[in-house]
């Protein structure tokens, strides 16, 4: 018996690094899971592992900018499993780069990405969400706090940030539930785990972390799982970042 | 299930509300858990209804407040299960005044209980957890009103105010041992501290026009979320602050 038995996820960005782990534990949980990303030889990686322990789950070719390929995942999914329960809005995309050397289409790029697919997921899904749903956006650390070189970053997670208690409120009265997760240096593909990234690396996030260490996909895919199943948390903000947002002021090193 | 197989959990203002389904939550996923409060009684029966559904529970008196209680129910712990593995400062309590005709000492009463019982938990539940070595986890239970004001709580308020950063400090200090210090703010609960809150208002109305999800939650909400810091589920959280208010902080 699952947490989420009987359940419809969609998991965007599950190709790798959290999504593919979050995709991976929803369906271990019961739930029917539509995993969607750019990548599709990746994308089948993800449904292999999958397809080990559950039949239910399906890959969908995804660019979460795209308002058409958003509705097209929302149709495929209720055509094969029904409407949905649960939205994790996980794809999301970052780069370091001073001010001064951002193009406007740089900008442009990261907010189509990490704000424009947010919404948009939340906009098809809320029409064919089961009452009593839930959406978990994954936001970021930075996007409650600044870093430098990330201003289009800090930017549209920020804005991710916003939009989950607003869009909270608004569907409140149909009791679904819209959180933010804000993960912290998790060691994926993205920031330069998975193989890229040099043991300097990861030593400097881990002396700069109170818990000493950088997280791993599993973290995340627990907390997310939890907001899942919770009933009352909504228009909130869950940090998984071995204690980097509350050690804002002083940074860990200091006496 | 049975995730806290073998953890030992102390667990303040374990008599009624939330304490006590935290404890009955936590004992049925396999914690050993030592509940504490004041009222005898209720803890005594809060251990019974435990031991008798097959979990394991001990009742200590304990004023949250008194630094020889703590010494004695960290003792009484390891005398008995060896070792202390998690923390939960649930015990608290509220109050209504106004700024001008409330006391000094209830207004020092409510710090006591909320903040420098939580404090002591911390403290003593540090030491404890050292002991072995290996981490654990402690878990603040502040409130909503410890993230944002409310007229005629200002004692209520800068105590769960103080709780919810003495958890961020405590993450600090004790992140490099592994010992992770969380805190939860609950919204409106079904319990008997809320009671006291709706003394001073229009309970109905008050839910239809501050709660989005238009309803109170229930203790058994509120322990889930202790449930999941106590646990390996949530590894790599601490200091951070988990708002259980269906909505109501979010505008």
């Amino acid at each position: 018996m699952g947490k989420l038995d009987n359940k419809v996820a969609i998991v965007t960005g599950a190709t790798s690094g959290i999504g593919r782990e979050t995709a991976i534990l929803l369906a271990r949980e019961g739930a029917a899971v539509v995993f969607t990303g750019r990548n599709k030889d990746a994308g089948k990686e993800t449904g292999d592992l999958i397809s080990q322990f559950s039949p239910k789950s399906m890959f969908v070719p995804h660019e979460v900018s795209d308002e058409d390929n958003w509705i097209e995942v929302v149709q495929k999914t209720k055509k094969k499993f029904g409407p949905i329960d649960i939205l994790v809005n996980n794809a999301g995309q970052f780069f370091l780069k001073p001010i001064l050397e951002t193009s406007l289409d740089d900008f442009n790029q990261i907010c189509s990405v990490n704000i424009d697919g947010t919404w948009l997921g939340m906009k098809h899904c809320l029409k064919e969400m089961n009452d009593g749903g839930s959406i978990v956006n994954i936001s970021s650390l930075m996007g409650q706090m600044g870093l430098p070189d990330a201003a289009g970053y800090c930017a549209s997670k920020g804005a991710v940030t916003s939009m989950t208690k607003a869009a909270a409120l608004e569907v409140a009265g149909r009791n679904i539930k819209i959180n933010a997760l804000h993960p912290g240096v998790v060691w994926t593909p993205m920031v330069g785990g998975g193989g890229d990234g040099s043991d300097d690396l990861k030593s400097f996030f881990e002396l700069e972390t109170p818990l000493r260490e950088v997280g791993l996909p599993k973290n995340i895919a627990d907390a997310i799982l939890f907001l899942c199943t919770t009933e009352y948390l909504t228009g909130s903000d869950l940090n998984v970042d071995g204690g980097r947002l509350a050690d804002g002021a002083m940074g860990s090193n200091a006496i | 299930m049975q995730n806290l197989k073998g953890k030992n959990i102390i667990i303040t203002g374990g008599g009624r509300g939330i304490g006590a389904e935290a404890s009955r939550l936590l004992a049925s996923e396999g914690a050993n858990v030592i509940l504490t409060c004041r009222t005898k009684e209720e803890g005594l029966l809060v251990e019974k209804g435990i031991i008798d559904t097959g979990g394991s529970a001990k009742y200590i008196y304990q004023d949250v407040t008194s630094e020889n209680d703590w010494d004695n129910v960290i003792k009484s712990t390891i005398l008995e299960f060896g070792r202390v593995d998690s923390v939960v400062n649930n015990a608290g309590s509220f109050l209504w005044q106004s700024m001008e005709g409330g006391s000094l000492k209830e207004f020092k009463n409510i710090i006591d209980q909320n903040l420098t019982g939580s404090f002591l938990g911390l403290k003593y539940g540090t030491k404890a957890i050292r002991m072995h070595g290996e981490g654990g986890s402690i878990v603040m239970v502040s409130s909503v009103l410890g993230k944002v004001g409310a007229a005629n709580a200002t004692a209520f308020c800068a105590a769960k105010g103080g709780v919810r950063l003495l958890a961020k400090s405590g993450a600090c200090e004790l992140g490099p041992e592994k010992i992770r210090v969380n805190s939860i703010h609950p919204g409106l609960t079904d319990t008997d501290i809320s009671k006291t809150f709706s003394d001073g208002v229009d309970e109905s109305q008050y839910i239809k026009s501050n709660i989005p999800l238009n309803r109170k939650a229930t203790s058994h909400e509120i322990a889930k979320t202790i449930l999941f810091l106590v646990s390996d589920e949530s590894v790599f959280i601490t200091g951070a602050e988990l708002t259980i208010d269906g909505g109501m902080s979010a505008r």
